[in-house]
């Protein structure tokens, strides 16, 4: 398939899931209330409330989030020469969500909670960088490292839970476990003033990209400064990381999932890579929100728990069928 | 006219010095081999040659200027470096790849150009690469990779290439083949190609010069007559070997005598 058309294929996917995201959710309701909500709303309206405070926004960020997520395991994964790295193997998300944690017990909410859960991924990025660096490590060795320190992390997430009071706990819970749903104000805050910005830069990245896959040294001989663009790509997708945490809790392995299977449809180059994972992201996590508050109707899972299950399921098949000289 | 030009450089990585005063002088067109037994620090001194790695002492001269004012970017526009071995982990197609030569020359925003496809194409062409445009380079043979990374230097347009053992795990054919390549380069395009060879018969057959590494040091320098002596090479090598002419291009041919492993007590 040529590109533009494989594009306007994943935008045509996107504008599905979007519309199925808002015809059905934990509440039944028709499709004629829906449309007539979306084009003359009227204050007080029960459908009209439904759907402009609770499932738009919910659709928004999942969009934003799903977008965020592929992007940064593409990042992730070009730089450190890894297929299987990305924001939750690496530790980053359970980073950010340690310093929400932290936040959200010591009462802090809006912008400190943030800046709490930007400073934690952005500490668990160097804990991996640092460790990976201390010695050559084998790509297995890294995300061993990260899948370790993230273990540590959600530890020390279930310390501060245990010693903090019932309340605060089970709204973190339902939280870290990747939370779509209520979306505050702070979030579109933080989402309009780092989330997106951090995402066009990004964006704007792929060749660098393409660069820093074949390596530092072939970085240099064509013309590019790898430890520059590296500094700048790692602090961004950490941010944007953190910035998702602290939107949606820990959504883990889109970074995973949507990379590789947009590599066997867009390929590799990184031009197309990160803005085809990017329109995936979207309409994957969608899917997966719209299927989570769907399956076990009225009750709403997690969609982290959702993100979870496939990725645990095709990191398991990935690493026991794939040829190892295929992988790498 | 010399090309590329170090001047008593002594580099090396940590507080360990791997190369000591090294000089020499690249002619402008022409196959300049590096040879010397492993550790001798011929990979150091490409990197000193390319700019990557900064000389503790001396410098390094890259058409008249000191390479350390020169942009990297200029440098790419200009010079190609193809090492040993790349690990490419992800399955970028031919195409894809070799494009990725053209990044010197355009900005990050100005998209790529007709242009740039044609030099693609026309290096695709020439190495005879053309029918595996759109094949993953994990799926390529160790030949074949060898003459995609060299198609990706070539996209760079350079008028020197700097190639670190390219003809490592190549069976021989493939050898003379991308030899034959890089001669043609040397005669059609006027490109300064230096190359670090372990085969020192492949070195003797192609190379107009060759310099032989030994410690860190030039231990000898100038034609392969000059250079391959058995007294020389026996010293470096530690094997007792036998010399002679090949009998068609009438250059230097080594021998070497199984089980004369000449160690120093």
């Amino acid at each position: 398939m040529k590109h533009p058309a494989v594009f306007l294929l994943l935008a045509l996917i996107l504008l599905a899931s979007m519309a199925l995201a808002l015809l059905t959710g934990g509440t039944s309701l028709t499709s004629a209330h829906i449309f007539e909500a979306l084009i003359r709303p009227e204050p007080g309206d029960l459908t009209a409330t439904l759907v402009w405070e609770l499932r738009l926004p919910r659709i928004a960020t999942a969009c934003i989030v799903g977008a965020a997520l592929a992007q940064c395991g593409v990042v992730f994964q070009a730089i450190l020469r890894n297929p299987l790295a990305e924001p939750y193997t690496l530790g980053v998300s359970a980073g950010g969500a340690l310093g929400a944690t932290l936040a959200i017990i010591l009462g802090l909410a809006g912008l400190p909670m943030v800046v709490m859960c930007f400073a934690g991924s952005m500490i668990s990025v160097s804990v991996v960088l640092g460790i990976a660096s201390l010695r050559q490590f084998s790509s297995t060795t890294l995300i061993l490292s990260g899948v370790i320190l993230s273990f540590l992390l959600s530890s020390l997430v279930m310390f501060i839970f245990s010693v903090a009071s019932s309340r605060d706990v089970h709204s973190s819970i339902m939280w870290i476990m990747g939370d779509l749903s209520s979306p505050g104000p702070g979030a579109m805050r933080i989402m309009i003033f780092t989330v997106f910005p951090l995402m066009a830069v990004t964006l704007c990245a792929g060749r660098d990209l393409n660069m820093l896959s074949l390596g530092d040294e072939k970085t240099y001989h064509l013309g590019g400064n790898a430890r520059v663009m590296k500094g700048i790509l790692l602090v961004a997708t950490s941010l944007i990381t953190g910035g998702c945490v602290a939107i949606s809790g820990i959504i883990g392995f889109v970074g995973l999932l949507v990379p590789h299977l947009m590599r066997k449809i867009t390929g590799a180059d990184h031009r197309l890579l990160i803005p085809s994972s990017m329109l995936a992201g979207s309409s994957f996590l969608l899917l997966c929100d719209t299927f989570s508050q769907l399956v076990l109707r009225p009750i709403e899972l997690p969609v982290g728990v959702i993100t979870g299950m496939l990725g645990g399921l095709f990191f398991l098949v990935y690493i026991a069928l794939v040829n190892p000289s295929e992988v790498i | 006219m010399t090309h590329l030009r170090a001047e008593h450089v002594t580099a090396g990585y940590g507080k360990t010095p791997v190369i000591h005063d090294i000089s020499l002088d690249v002619p402008r067109t022409c196959l300049y081999g590096i040879i010397g037994p492993n550790g001798a620090g011929k990979t150091t001194l490409f990197k000193c040659l390319s700019g990557i790695l900064k000389p503790w002492e001396g410098s390094v001269w890259f058409g008249g200027n000191d390479i350390r004012t020169l942009p990297r970017r200029k440098i790419a526009q200009r010079a190609a470096y193809i090492p040993q071995f790349q690990w490419v982990p992800f399955p970028y197609t031919v195409e894809e790849f070799v494009l990725m030569g053209r990044y010197p020359h355009r900005d990050r925003f100005s998209a790529l150009t007709r242009k740039d496809r044609t030099i693609v194409e026309e290096t695709l062409e020439m190495l005879d690469l053309l029918r595996y445009k759109d094949r993953r380079l994990q799926s390529l043979s160790g030949g074949e990779l060898q003459r995609v990374f060299l198609a990706q230097g070539l996209t760079q347009r350079p008028e020197l290439i700097l190639m670190d053992e390219p003809t490592a795990h190549l069976d021989i054919s493939h050898q003379v083949n991308l030899l034959d390549m890089l001669k043609l380069l040397r005669d059609e395009y006027g490109l300064t190609v230096v190359l670090i060879l372990h085969d020192l018969n492949i070195a003797s057959a192609y190379c107009d010069t060759i310099a032989l590494m030994s410690s860190g040091r030039v231990h000898a320098c100038g034609s392969p007559e000059h250079v391959l002596t058995a007294t020389t090479l026996e010293e470096i090598y530690q094997v007792r070997l036998v010399v002679e002419r090949d009998p068609l291009a009438s250059r230097p041919h080594i021998f070497f005598v199984p089980g004369k492993h000449t160690q120093k007590r």
